[in-house]
């Protein structure tokens, strides 16, 4: 698309003249109702009137939902013609029905008009309604995007959607970036295609840079579209403190956190990990007794019913606080939140600012957040992203390259709707976005698995198309089964259900009742609790307590499917979700490196030229300062700070841990090739681990290396192909193969008849990947996880980057006594997984050495 | 590996029974990407030419002449078509099929198949008894299959391994397409020897819930049991 296609609207129009665009009636109910209209619906509003496509960033409370809605509900009164005509797709099920809520308030409140039907169809909407809604489809639909896939994926749609005449995508940032989203702009344009003519996309999204791309992957390939920016002028008021941890981390922080709680109405705390939200309430509930059933808990992995009464309590201003890891950080509205806090640094600067804007609706506006740490490390993390934050520096959004598996799904789906020729279904596929540079090739590829032919011509997989001429479909009935029963598979993990046996839970059921005209929310069963995973269930035994939904559980039943728990007293075991986590951002990570050199540098002049660099620049207390001067002073008196001129090696042992400015993705690739080249050309197996700022190699201590070694370790020679045969059989790459066969659906999730047992859940990466490269190693989705692992586990170019500029760097290999409070901090995470390039053969034989060896020594 | 005196347990993921030159050998499974199939899985085949390739390196590598199946021979009723192969190997190989013992996933073996000599429930193999072992277990002595033995640790090491009782010897799967029980982490096997296959290898690790004691603290670099050794997974930090 052409840049002349975005249009930036800049001059914010008067009020009158937006409202001009609303129809009468509803022009006097909204000045009735609200006064004036806010800034993001002045923009808006002539925008929409007048047909165009729009991408609308405002901060969340600017009255978004309403900009892009009303305009759309007065034509809607206009002509009220059946079919859908509006469908709004967002990323989170709360989200989609907290819209359907407010939704449905609005125009219950306007005036008497035609009668405007509203339907929520998302993956828990019972299967009664689901049929309800095909056969009498609402004039606004409401869904996410797997549900939209699915709804695609039946002949009916055609019908279903044919009357659409605006899209409306709800926090579009959130979408553009992931593979939901790639899914999601291929579904569009399969609406499009069903629609009689253009649809109008209207796109909601937090701040995010550039705009300009959220606004192509929004509108699509060779679209016009406007953009409207609203910027967040609530002051943002940020502190970053250290919790003084001498006596546990856990009390330093339940400590720090009674005056916020004291002091506001609801406190929301963030923290980085589901089990560290689980243990917080905890412990927050056993110490603040009387506010026990007033602190709440939300996160991915408890049921819906549970998160849908916290966010319920939220609203109605019941709770006090409720920790929350990453699911309440998008757009639903949590009603006045007046205290934001974020237990550790949260590793991007987009992140920290969607956490704050979490508060700050209410009157009084402020964005008033606290960063607690619980490290000096943590500590300097915080410091970089609050100063970043301050100045919105935003980490890029990156549409990634296009994913095949997505597009074998969405092949799948549009071979089960209607009947395409591969030249229709590629022209379509490439109008989406993310797909604007498909090569026909890949394309090619992705019709060749599904209809389950080799490139070498023969038939090796079973064919889910049959094709008449040149134009295919889907293959039968049972296929589109298949299909209905696995598409929005888009796979992060396999998790495991919790269910409470005994239904004392009361409070687990859902609140909300649907109206007869609407088709609303509702929740099948009431006694899910949520869900962990499988690697965590699996040690699992009767008997053993774990923390769910911040309450004890006792396990009854843990053989099945399920895991069968009763309410219990005693201290649970906290669950582990491997999906936790994220690594600091790059830019983070450089920042970070450089604010240590830079600190280094200040601290040369004195303890007190540090402090008023850490005060003056990054906003911190004097008492931070001091903390961070000793933590400079512990590893200066050590071994040294580096900076950007030296590559630091620090030597202890048989470990050595490298310094670099790369984040753990980076850092990831790079130990990834020294492991592989130590292994290959010195017969050294080594174990790596890696984390943000560095990476450690453990040796088994025969070798040394020295300066000269790590040049070579980390040149630039090769790199590609060593990094291409360090993943080539990596535990990585076979776990990414597994979950885009799954999104692909090579292997189900859910298979006909049900899962059987025997092949484990892991049968995908140690049998079919094994067999899928040895019968084809370019394999559409092989290749497809091989991309991923390069782009997103490991990054290759930034560490590329990295090796190239080490030539111009010394390296200095510094042999300690012990473990500088650098590497400690910044090259092993706490507990680091660590690979080994050994084979599980020689792995094993090794253990049995060590073994029987110490038997004979002991 | 030679246990009870007459037991050779060999790298091949079978038992050989040495005064009858008889390889005892369980769960095959055969037929099971046909059965992924079935449940609309678009996955490649391939494991019947493993298994008989398997079976080659069986019986290259020792004295087989017979066999006995100690039941899943099949993965389910689809598998049935591919004994055809497997007979063949049978004749080419000069190997003596003594029987099967049906397991829990050969129902419609007997029925459908002329072929191998299906016994009821067990066999009697020089004082031992062959069973599958998903039924209740004899009191004397048995060879048995069913549990799909392996040793987990990490994500990285799964070997398949034989638990080797005063009365019991039970069989790792044939088929690497099972995924195989951890020993490590069940109770009912914590007296058991664990021998474990290593490449061309098989290791004895003595008592299971030493073993599993022992290998809680890591020992060696890198090998920590139940820790994921995933990439993906997070410093508990973040």
């Amino acid at each position: 698309m052409e840049a002349d296609d975005l249009e930036f609207l800049r001059t914010v129009p008067p009020a009158a003249a937006a409202v001009a665009a609303l129809d009468g009636p509803i022009r006097e109910w909204f000045a009735g109702r609200f006064g004036g209209p806010t800034q993001a619906q002045r923009l808006a509003w002539p925008a929409v009137a007048a047909g165009k496509s729009l991408l609308l960033s405002a901060p969340t409370g600017g009255g978004k939902t309403l900009a892009a809605f009303l305009p759309v509900l007065a034509r809607l009164r206009e002509s009220p013609a059946g079919g859908v005509r509006c469908l709004y797709v967002a990323p989170l099920k709360a989200l989609v029905n907290d819209v359907f809520r407010n939704l449905r308030e609005t125009v219950d409140g306007l005036p008497a008009g035609p009668e405007i039907r509203i339907g929520l169809r998302t993956g828990d909407t019972p299967a009664a309604v689901r049929r309800l809604m095909l056969r009498e489809p609402p004039d606004i639909w409401l869904t996410t995007p797997e549900s939209l896939a699915v709804v695609l994926s039946q002949p009916a749609a055609a019908e279903v959607f044919g009357s659409v005449r605006w899209v409306v995508v709800d926090e579009v940032h959130a979408l553009a970036a992931k593979k939901r989203g790639a899914d999601l702009s291929v579904s569009l344009e399969r609406v499009g295609g069903l629609a009689p003519g253009p649809v109008q996309r209207l796109g909601l999204s937090a701040t995010c840079c550039p705009l300009t791309e959220a606004a192509r992957f929004l509108a699509g390939v060779g679209r016009p579209c406007a953009i409207a920016e609203v910027p967040d002028q609530v002051p943002l008021q940020l502190t970053v403190e250290p919790l003084d941890t001498a006596h546990g981390f856990l009390n330093a922080l339940l400590d720090r956190l009674r005056p916020e709680l004291d002091r506001n109405r609801t406190t929301l705390i963030f923290t980085n990990t589901r089990g560290l939200a689980e243990r917080l309430t905890w412990a927050v509930r056993r110490s603040y007794p009387t506010l026990a059933d007033r602190i709440g808990i939300h996160h991915s992995s408890l049921a819906l019913g549970c998160r849908r009464e916290v966010e319920e309590r939220l609203k109605r201003g019941e709770l006090r606080a409720v920790v929350s890891s990453t699911s309440l950080e998008l757009g639903i509205d949590v009603g006045c939140v007046d205290g934001i806090v974020l237990v550790h640094p949260p590793g991007g600067v987009v992140r920290l600012l969607q956490r704050l804007g979490r508060s700050g609706h209410g009157p009084g506006r402020r964005r008033r957040g606290l960063v607690l740490t619980a490290t000096p490390a943590e500590l300097l993390e915080a410091a970089v992203t609050g100063a970043s934050g301050r100045a919105e520096q935003c980490e890029p959004l990156r549409v990634p390259a296009p994913p095949l598996d997505v597009l074998c799904q969405q092949l799948l789906g549009m071979a089960a709707q209607s009947w395409w020729t591969p030249d229709e279904a590629y022209r379509l596929v490439r109008s989406a976005y993310p797909y604007r540079n498909l090569p026909r090739a890949d394309f090619d590829d992705c019709v060749n698995y599904l209809a389950g032919r080799h490139r070498d011509g023969r038939d090796w997989l079973p064919s889910r198309l049959r094709w008449d001429g040149d134009r295919f479909a889907v293959r039968d009935t049972r296929t589109a089964r298949v299909l209905r029963c696995n598409v929005g598979t888009i796979l992060t993990d396999e998790p495991r259900r919790v269910i409470q046996t005994d239904r004392d839970g009361e409070a687990l059921t859902d609140p909300a009742t649907p109206r007869r005209s609407d088709v609303g929310p509702s929740e099948p069963g009431g006694a899910t609790v949520g869900e962990v995973d499988e690697a965590f269930a699996e040690r699992l035994q009767p008997g053993d307590r774990i923390l769910l939904f911040g309450r004890s559980w006792e396990v009854q039943e843990a053989d099945g499917p399920e895991l069968r728990v009763r309410e219990a007293l005693g201290r649970p075991a906290v669950p582990k979700w491997t999906a936790d986590g994220w690594p600091l951002s790059e830019q983070l990570a450089e920042r970070l490196y450089l604010l240590r050199a830079q600190a280094a540098e200040a601290l040369r002049d004195g303890p007190v030229a540090l402090e008023g660099l850490l005060r003056d620049q990054y906003g911190l207390e004097e008492s931070a300062a001091r903390l961070l001067g000793d933590f400079f002073e512990q590893q200066e008196c050590m071994s040294e700070v580096p900076d950007g001129a030296v590559c630091l090696v620090e030597v202890v042992g048989a470990e050595y841990y490298v310094h670099t400015p790369l984040n753990r993705r980076a850092n990831d690739a790079l130990a990834r090739v020294a492991a592989r080249r130590l292994a290959r050309d010195d017969d050294e197996p080594a174990s790596s681990v890696v984390a943000d700022l560095g990476f450690v190699l453990s040796l088994r201590g025969e070798t040394v290396l020295t300066a000269d070694d790590f040049r070579g370790l980390m040149r630039a020679d090769r790199f590609d192909a060593d990094l291409a045969e360090a993943v080539a059989d990596s535990i990585t790459l076979r776990e990414r193969f597994r979950r885009v066969a799954t999104t692909g659906l090579m292997v189900l999730r859910n298979p006909l008849g049900g899962r059987r047992r025997v092949g484990g859940a892991d049968w995908a990466e140690r049998r079919l990947f094994s067999r899928v490269l040895a019968a084809d190693p370019d394999f559409v989705l092989l290749r497809q996880a091989r991309r991923e692992v390069w782009e997103s586990c490991c990054d290759r170019e930034a560490a590329l980057r990295f090796v190239e500029s080490v030539q111009r760097m010394a390296v200095r290999v510094r042999r300690l006594a012990a473990v500088s409070p650098f590497a400690a901090a910044w090259t092993q995470p706490a507990a680091g997984p660590a690979e080994t390039v050994d084979t599980p053969a020689r792995a094993l034989e090794r253990l049995h050495a060590v073994l029987t060896g110490a038997e004979r020594a002991g | 590996m030679q246990v009870h005196r007459d037991w050779l347990l060999t790298p091949q993921r079978a038992a050989v029974h040495l005064p009858s030159a008889t390889a005892v050998l369980s769960d095959l499974h055969l037929g099971y990407e046909l059965a992924r199939q079935r449940r609309g899985e678009a996955v490649p085949g391939g494991s019947l030419d493993e298994a008989i390739a398997a079976l080659t390196a069986l019986a290259s590598a020792h004295l087989v002449r017979r066999l006995v199946l100690a039941g899943d021979l099949v993965e389910d009723r689809t598998g049935v078509d591919r004994l055809g192969t497997f007979i063949a190997w049978l004749q080419t190989a000069g190997v003596e099929l003594m029987a099967v013992v049906p397991g829990n996933h050969d129902q419609g073996l007997s029925g459908s198949f002329a072929g191998p000599p299906v016994v009821s429930t067990s066999l009697d193999l020089g004082g031992w008894l062959v069973v599958h072992g998903h039924g209740r277990l004899p009191p004397g002595r048995a060879v048995l299959g069913h549990f799909h033995p392996c040793v987990r640790l990490g994500r990285r090491v799964a070997a398949p391994c034989f638990l080797i009782g005063r009365r019991r010897i039970v069989l790792p799967a044939f088929s690497p397409d099972a995924a195989g029980v951890n020993v490590l982490k069940l109770r009912q096997w914590r007296a058991y020897r664990c021998a474990a296959i290593a490449g061309d290898r098989v290791l004895d690790f003595g008592p299971v819930g030493e073993l599993a004691r022992r290998v809680r603290t890591p020992l060696v670099h890198g090998l920590r049991p139940g820790k994921q050794y995933s990439r993906d997974t997070a410093s508990p930090r973040r």
